[in-house]
């Protein structure tokens, strides 16, 4: 066990401090100034430029009387439940790579999870934007030659949809019906490589020896799975889970990007983020959207220590 | 005798600042020697940062220096400094009417008075209505012959006519006619003419209000307006109402002025048609 | 040689090496922007973030001429992408390191125009010293250009501080191929009718050939341009009708008008020119690329290139980029607005929209910090001069800022045509709430089974609260303008003498400050007096 550093010595090795200091820096300048200016304009009415008006609380209270700001949670809501179910494709690649015998092609499947990953994420958005474009988009063109959309036109015709039109396009970000769908739909097969690599290192830390009394319990892969592999992974499962509901908060380049500064047809795709965005850059309204964010920062804080305090892992 | 600046609030005092005090106290000793008044070029220089929006630094600069004028920049860019809380309204208000109690009959006095009338009426946030009344009238009263301080009057008809129900507006407009005979300048005689005009034209409900309306717009033009966009205002809407009273040749001259100085006008088109079915229906 | 040495020197190596080369070229640099000794050569450096087809070229052309007339002077050209212009230049600003001429535009408000940047002065009402010999040289300057310099003037337009190169309008660009393949002519619409024929004719090619081609081609860029227009051109008779009183005539219409005769019931969603206009929209919107809304500005211009659509609308900045990425020839023609003759939308107009005092485009303006001020300002007088405009147009076929210039055979389409009327309003440009409220129901009028009326129904009960809160916003953000230039006015009000600079600045704040505080109070009148 380490000892206690002494105040005297932590004094006397002053100059370690000086390695520190680069890090130290780049952290106050770029993570907490932000955050403290963020925190320091929400009390403001500001307008981005140099004029600011100090108004109190004045902002928070009309966060909470935003009608926008508090539907777009339900939205939210939705997406996180469908990120949880995004998750299964991820554990079950981990799980599949690491049952593979031949160390080599283990090797090549995560070099194939990775290369990916260089691709930036703007790139993606844009790919996955033209594949539910109406007219040439691949998603439609699938959908036609493959007949499904002739299925889809006939289901509509016997439940009432009003979704689904024989000769037009299906409008996967122009129908409001379809925006939240689309989104859950967007990065299908859903294998995220960080994921899988986390995943991967749990199931790698998994002591053969448990495997090896499994088998002689003559336990089936299935079994394997839900007895031993999954309760030995949820700690990065719940690394994971922590990591998508905070990312799915805070997030709003996904639906910027796919619908606009307004959420879409019917403002379905509105979350929070992308309000404070709108509210910021296209109403002009910064201290607000200051407060918006606020407000978003402390719902993520909560949910964290929920995720902490209750979310236990039994191993 | 060395100028002093005695009245830096210490909040304001930073080290740089100091060292410029430093400076100027050294300077304003030979500018004793050579006559002039010891802080005019700091006072201009404060009155540029004034100019280019840079009202904190602004506040820094008046703060450093002496004397009425200092202290009026110092409550003028008070009201811009960021961030803006209603506190520093409130201090430049007091400033702004101290002043004009030390002495109303300087130029100083006169803009203390009209700025307290503003700072009630468009810096504090809820506006205090009476209070930048009391103080425009009193502006007003003070007859200082400043254009800025007689648009008082211009800022009375909004409040007084436009902050106010629309029952009774015209009424409260016709009561406020008398304020003319307080301007003396021709800017200040001007912009009253004009908004006189234009608050009419909001308001009117028969002609007989737009006959009022037509008669302070070409007094308004009388005293001619000088920004182009202003002039081509005022000529469509002589032009328009005089048009609408079956004022024809009134209403043909301003169209024609209208259309032969403002071609790049986005109106003048349609100016142009109005010029030719008048004529046609002559 | 030991291996493992080498390799532990490579990178040391080359941070030493990327260190020597960054000092070596800020060493030289320093040398080239020493401002103006005798003799010396000054670097002009211009930083802008149009990067469109053409401006290269063009500014290219104007600083040779220049540097003919001042062999002394060094033209730099700094194109920035416009995505990180709006922080690389007030990086610039505030770390007083500026290259001597910045565009304007691009988000600069007008605090960092008064704070930042050099006034023009008293050149703009004298007339420009580069147009002697012209038949402009006995004109203040500011009348010289098509829109009066008002891109470049500051609060209250009291100071100008940019000139602009050229002008910016919109029009509607035809493939000619295309054109050709499905009329068998090359003749463009002339009118609305037209236009509505040309759709049909391709809907019907698209459907005999099996080929994926659409009428008109845009992304909501595109698109809300082009409805903005249609739908404005229906209500410039019930601006006149309803929200204009006698006497007044604006030449845009005041969102505080709008919204005040809206909630006093003199116009409503369901008046005939507003229904009328939103079905002109329903009508045009149908012949857009399906599912134009989420798309981006680039993605339309692809599109079109791409020989996917017979026409596509957009700014005349665009044309030069348009002729370079399209391998078929392009025309150019209006916007295919109903005239009064129209049967179905001609008696709600009065004819085209006037493009008098269009926007200008390119503004560039000396920051206070330049190295060469002087020879920056110079500059802007030889850019804003008749001859510079020439070889813009030429060079760029861009419309010239100047008036009188004439526009080189293709910027001639795109000159703004002032023989036109005031537009309506718009619906979904009155305030960015009211617009959320109008876009995020637009399926409702062009996605399948839409209608005028399900659109209608939907925006009407959000519509008042919506223009509400815009018109509100609207006040508190002007007057905030008018709390500056109120500490202006002091200023110049101590200083005013008879005649002197300051007295005549004076006098045109307090012009401009009684129309703002007038715009403030209509708005605070409409507010407080909203049934």
């Amino acid at each position: 066990m380490p000892r206690p550093l002494s105040h005297k010595k932590a004094i006397h090795e002053w100059k370690l401090y000086l390695f520190v200091m680069p890090s130290f820096l780049m952290v106050v300048v770029f993570a907490y100034f932000p955050a403290g200016s963020a925190i320091f304009h929400s009390f403001f009415r500001w307008g981005g430029g140099d004029a600011k008006e100090f108004v109190g609380f004045e902002n928070f209270m009309a966060a909470f009387s935003d009608r926008i700001f508090l539907e777009s949670f339900a939205t939210i809501g939705i997406l996180i439940v469908a990120n949880i179910v995004k998750m299964v494709p991820s554990i079950a690649t981990a799980v599949v790579l690491h049952r593979l015998r031949c160390e080599r092609w283990q090797y090549w499947y995560r070099v194939l999870l990775v290369v990916p990953m260089i691709i930036p994420g703007l790139v993606t958005l844009f790919i996955w934007k033209f594949f539910f474009e109406p007219t040439r988009g691949v998603l439609n063109n699938f959908l036609d030659a493959t007949g499904v959309k002739s299925l889809l036109v006939h289901l509509d015709q016997i439940f009432g949809w009003g979704i689904f039109f024989q000769g037009v396009p299906i409008g996967w970000l122009s129908q409001p019906e379809l925006v939240i769908p689309s989104l859950i739909i967007w990065g299908f097969p859903w294998i995220g490589a960080v994921g899988v690599l986390i995943f991967l290192a749990g199931l790698q830390s998994i002591g053969t020896e448990v495997y090896e009394a499994a088998d002689l319990d003559g336990v089936t892969p299935w079994q394997r799975f839900t007895h031993i592999e999954l309760p030995l992974i949820m700690s990065q499962v719940r690394l994971m889970l922590m990591l998508m509901v905070i990312g799915t908060l805070q997030g709003f380049g996904l639906q910027f990007l796919l619908l606009g500064e307004n959420g879409g047809p019917g403002g379905r795709g509105m979350v929070p983020g992308l309000w404070m965005f709108n509210r910021a850059f296209f109403a002009g309204e910064f201290g607000y959207a200051c407060a918006l964010g606020m407000v978003l920062f402390t719902c993520i804080l909560t949910l964290t220590w929920v995720n902490n305090k209750y979310v236990r892992v039994e191993k | 005798m060395i100028t002093r600046c005695n009245h830096i609030p210490v909040r304001l005092l930073k080290f740089p600042l100091r060292l410029e005090i430093a400076c100027l106290l050294v300077a304003s000793l030979g500018l004793e020697v050579l006559g002039c008044p010891a802080n005019a070029g700091s006072l201009k220089k404060a009155w540029a940062e004034v100019d280019t929006f840079r009202f904190n630094e602004a506040v820094r600069s008046f703060a450093s220096q002496e004397g009425r004028e200092a202290l009026f920049g110092q409550a003028v860019a008070m009201l811009n400094s960021q961030p803006r809380t209603q506190n520093k309204i409130r201090e430049a208000i007091s400033i702004f009417e101290k002043l004009s109690m030390e002495n109303s009959c300087d130029p100083i006095g006169a803009l203390g008075r009209y700025y307290a009338g503003r700072a009630y009426q468009l810096h504090l946030d809820p506006p205090e209505r009476e209070k930048a009344l009391a103080s425009y009238r009193s502006a007003l009263d003070l007859g200082s012959g400043l254009p800025l301080v007689e648009t008082a009057a211009v800022s009375i008809i909004f409040i007084e006519v436009y902050d106010g129900p629309n029952s009774g507006a015209l009424e409260r407009l016709e009561s406020l006619e008398p304020l003319a005979e307080k301007l003396r300048t021709q800017i200040g005689l001007r912009e009253f003419h004009t908004t006189m005009g234009y608050a009419y034209l909001n308001f009117a409900k028969t002609d007989t209000n737009r006959q009022r309306a037509l008669t302070h717009l070409l007094e308004a033009d009388r005293l001619k307006a000088t920004r182009p966009q202003a002039e081509a205002e005022l000529w469509v809407a002589i032009g328009e109402t005089a048009n609408h009273l079956g004022q024809r040749e009134t209403a043909l001259t301003y169209y024609r002025k209208f259309a032969d100085t403002y071609k790049r006008d986005r109106r003048n088109h349609l100016i142009r048609e109005r010029i030719k079915s008048e004529n046609d229906g002559k | 040689m030991n291996w493992e040495r080498v390799s532990n020197t490579i990178g040391i190596s080359l941070i030493a090496l990327c260190f020597a080369v960054s000092l070596g070229r800020i060493i030289t640099l320093r040398k080239e922007e020493r401002p103006g000794e005798e003799g010396r050569t000054i670097n002009l450096r211009i930083a802008y973030y149009q990067l469109e087809g053409g401006v290269r070229e063009a500014m290219e052309a104007i600083g040779k001429k220049y540097t003919d007339l001042h062999p002394n002077a060094h033209i730099t050209l700094m194109p920035i992408p416009e995505r990180i212009f709006k922080n690389w230049r007030i990086t610039q600003l505030v770390g007083q390191t500026p290259p001597d001429l910045i565009q304007l535009g691009s988000g600069l408000g007008e605090e960092q125009l008064a704070r930042y940047f050099e006034p023009l002065g008293e050149a703009v009402d004298r007339p420009n010293p580069y147009n002697k010999g012209t038949p402009l040289e006995n004109t203040a300057m500011r009348e010289t250009f098509f829109e009066a310099m008002q891109s470049g003037a500051g609060a209250g337009q009291i100071e100008y501080y940019g000139v602009s190169a050229s002008v910016g309008t919109i029009r509607m660009f035809y493939n000619m191929a295309l054109l050709k393949e499905i009329t068998g002519s090359t003749e463009i619409p002339k009118t609305y009718r037209d236009f509505i024929r040309l759709c049909e004719q391709t809907r019907n090619f698209s459907e005999k050939t099996g080929r994926k081609i659409v009428p008109v081609g845009g992304a909501g860029y595109n698109a809300s341009i082009l409805l903005d227009y249609l739908f404005s051109g229906q209500t410039q008779r019930l601006l006149q009708s309803a929200i204009n009183k006698p006497g007044q005539l604006s030449p845009r219409a005041p969102a505080n008008r709008v919204a005040d005769t809206y909630w006093k019931n003199e116009w409503s969603l369901h008046s005939p020119e507003v229904v009328s206009g939103i079905e002109l929209m329903g009508d045009v919107a149908k012949e857009i690329q399906p599912g134009f809304a989420q798309l981006q500005r680039d993605d339309a211009i692809f599109y079109f290139s791409q020989g996917s659509a017979v026409m596509i609308p957009s700014g005349t900045w665009d044309a030069v980029s348009l002729e370079t990425f399209c391998p078929f020839p392009i025309a150019t023609g209006q916007l295919p607005l109903p005239d009064p003759s129209d049967p179905v939308y001609g008696k709600n107009t009065y004819g085209p929209v006037s493009e008098a005092d269009q926007g200008a485009a390119f503004t560039l303006a000396v920051p206070r910090d330049a190295k060469n001020p002087e020879v920056a300002k110079d500059f802007l007088l030889f850019m804003g001069s008749m001859g510079a405009s020439k070889i813009w147009t030429d060079t760029s076929d861009w419309p010239p800022a100047i008036a009188g210039v004439e526009p080189s055979p293709k910027a001639s389409e795109f000159t703004p045509k002032d023989s036109g009327y005031p537009a309506g309003f718009p619906i979904n440009n009155l305030g960015a709430d009211s617009r959320r409220v109008v876009l995020n129901n637009f399926h409702l009028l062009i996605g399948p089974g839409g209608s005028t009326e399900a659109f209608l129904t939907a925006i009407e009960p959000e519509f008042a609260g919506a223009l509400e809160t815009d018109i509100r916003r609207s006040v508190r953000t002007t007057r905030d303008l008018l709390r500056r230039t109120d500490s202006l006015a002091a200023s110049l009000s101590l200083r005013a003498t008879d005649n002197s600079p300051e007295a005549r600045k004076l006098d045109l704040l307090i012009q401009m400050n009684t129309a703002t505080e007038r715009g403030i109070y209509e708005s605070i009148n409409a507010l407080r007096n909203k049934p």
